[in-house]
């Protein structure tokens, strides 16, 4: 296996004031490109490991290394962020008052410093999900599945070499789903990737080379299946 | 797109609340505005009528707060014209005086052979004569609003006149007085032999200290009298110095208002977007960019709020200056000065009414902030 991208190395998190474990002892490493997915049911962490890997979260317990190096704190995480990582989310959280095609350039503000530069990225991103003639719209005048292959295409904006998506279709009925997946799929493959889908569904978790199980906190399998992806 | 469309954006979300808030700096500014520039006017008003007589120095009674009811001997003029350095004293009896029970003007007495009827220029009629003690003339502007002409019948304080010229003068207050001879004046006011003031003008006054040192000679010579240059007088005194004061003050709580009206609206603004702020988290900006989108909003505000605001209050001034009881007394008009007070005032208030939300938005889990439903 080639060095891991994104690494966890024992972590944990808790929440003393509610007594609450939500995370224990979880260790493993993700290979740049690669396709996992994080199954269990609600509860069993699967979102909390989605932040700590992202540096949206600190582990009360272990550590989180990406590219083979602990950030340094809040500052750094959020740079790593901007520049490698990017987000997928159930309820889409598209910002409303802006476009489709501002939406997309939010991440870039401070990344890509041309305005035009930005625009243009966006309108080539947005063409790549099919939202090309939606680009003037706002979110509240798209469908669920339009919303999510807009916010697909924001995730992208910084041709990010990780993207987390968490219950990428769990707000879409079934066909949109299998759009929105199909297409998160081929657009890991043409940017080469690492993607990490937080799903309680098995057919979707099938999908991917890698699984990860979690259960009341704990990682209770990490399973590859050959030749998929 | 740049943090500013995004910020402009962000204020069209809540176009009712973003318009009150705006209404509400626009408000505060337009107070700020008029007050001061109210008070201001006034100063100018009175230096710009004395500097449109050619007065250099103007005397008072030392210690008088309330110019308009002191009294001093008119035969002083000829000893202060007597010291070194003087071109002319002209004893002046002033007040403030209702013409026709209807306009209220500053009306002033003036010896026959003083200087200050040169400063007037003549439109029609004629100066009075050393003789003549019920004539007036009329400043443009009064005449003006009296429909009055050389020839008709006035009453003064309800005692009667008759117009005898009008005249122009650079100023809004000299345009809007009434003058008449000394004695006559004298003779209204029941205040026979008496004046309120003197005004002095200098020899070569245009070379330097000319004016400060035949200052100095007459304070010396006359301790009961203050001296004051016309550029300062305003400054001097205690009544415009109250009403700045008040002015000020005034202002200054509007402001304050102001500034909470737009903490609660960021602040609210803040706590409805947090799970927004949480996404810009999560898309990796920094906390000092969602600091400055904040404070752009709030910046925003304040500046169209006080744009707004100096316009409203530029006109409220106008509108206050022409007010019969108000005409003549107030210069209108928004000086430079007061216009970078305002745009300094503005972004000042932009930037405190939105540094707490901003520090509040910046500091928040990112965790916790996407929870948010």
């Amino acid at each position: 296996m080639s060095t891991a991208l994104l690494a966890a190395e024992r972590i944990g998190r808790n929440y003393p004031r509610e007594r609450c474990v939500a995370l224990s002892d979880v260790s493993l490493a993700i290979a740049p490109g690669e396709y996992a997915a994080v199954t269990g049911p609600s509860g069993s962490g699967k979102s909390t490991l989605l932040h700590l890997l992202s540096g949206l979260d600190r582990p009360t317990s272990g550590r989180v290394l990406f590219d083979g190096r602990q950030p340094a704190g809040t500052g750094e995480w959020a740079s790593i962020r901007a520049r490698n990582i990017g987000f997928v989310f159930q309820s889409f959280h598209l910002l409303p008052t802006l476009t489709a095609r501002q939406n997309v350039e939010v991440p870039m503000m401070g990344v890509v410093a041309g305005v035009r530069d930005r625009r243009r990225r966006a309108e080539e991103l947005l063409a790549r999900v099919g939202l090309a003639d939606r680009a003037g719209h706002r979110p509240s005048q798209l469908s669920g599945g339009e919303k999510q292959r807009l916010a697909i295409a924001r995730s992208l904006a910084n041709s990010p070499a990780v993207i987390l998506a968490d219950e990428p279709t769990g707000n879409l009925d079934s066909k949109s789903a299998a759009g929105v997946l199909d297409l998160l799929e081929a657009l890991r493959r043409e940017e080469g990737a690492l993607l990490v889908i937080v799903t309680h569904d098995p057919d979707i978790a099938g999908r991917a080379e890698r699984r990860i199980s979690l259960q009341d906190g704990r990682m209770v399998a990490d399973e590859r299946a050959a030749g998929r992806g | 797109m740049r943090l500013e469309t995004m910020a402009l954006l962000n204020l069209g979300r809540r176009p009712m609340r973003s318009s009150l808030t705006v209404l509400g700096i626009a408000a505060a500014v337009a107070a700020f505005v008029a007050l001061v520039g109210l008070s201001r006017g006034v100063e100018l008003a009175w230096s710009g009528s004395l500097q449109a007589h050619g007065t250099h120095l103007l005397a008072i009674q030392k210690g008088a707060v309330e110019l308009l009811t002191t009294s001093l001997d008119a035969d002083l003029a000829g000893a202060i014209a007597r010291i070194e350095g003087v071109e002319s004293a002209a004893g002046e009896l002033v007040n403030v005086m209702v013409l026709d029970d209807r306009f209220t003007a500053v009306a002033a007495g003036w010896e026959a052979d003083s200087h200050l009827w040169g400063s007037l220029h003549l439109l029609a009629g004629r100066l009075p004569s050393p003789a003549e003690g019920r004539v007036v003339l009329l400043g443009e502007a009064a005449a003006e609003t009296l429909r009055k002409g050389p020839g008709d019948a006035m009453r003064i304080q309800d005692e009667p006149a008759v117009v005898a010229g009008v005249f122009r003068m650079s100023g809004v207050m000299g345009n809007n007085s009434a003058i008449l001879p000394l004695e006559g004046m004298q003779e209204i006011m029941g205040r026979p032999g008496k004046v309120t003031g003197f005004h002095v003008r200098v020899r070569n006054p245009e070379s330097q200290g000319a004016i400060a040192a035949v200052r100095s000679r007459l304070q010396n010579a006359f301790p009961r009298l203050s001296f004051h240059e016309t550029a300062t007088v305003a400054d001097d005194n205690q009544i415009i110095r109250l009403f700045r004061a008040i002015a000020w003050s005034v202002s200054a709580v509007a402001m304050a208002i102001a500034l909470v009206v737009l903490l609660n609206t960021l602040l609210m603004a803040v706590l409805e977007r947090t799970r927004e702020i949480g996404v810009l988290s999560a898309m990796g900006w920094p906390a000092r960019r969602i600091v400055g989108l904040l404070v752009l909003e709030g910046v925003f505000t304040a500046a169209i709020g006080g744009a707004l605001g100096l316009i409203l209050g530029a006109g409220g001034l106008r509108f206050l200056a022409r007010l019969p009881r108000l005409q003549g007394f107030i210069e209108p008009g928004v000086s430079g000065a007061l216009l970078a007070t305002v745009a300094l005032a503005a972004v000042v208030l932009g930037v405190l009414g939105s540094a707490y939300p901003a520090w509040r938005a910046a500091r928040m889990a990112p965790v916790e902030a996407l929870r948010d439903e």
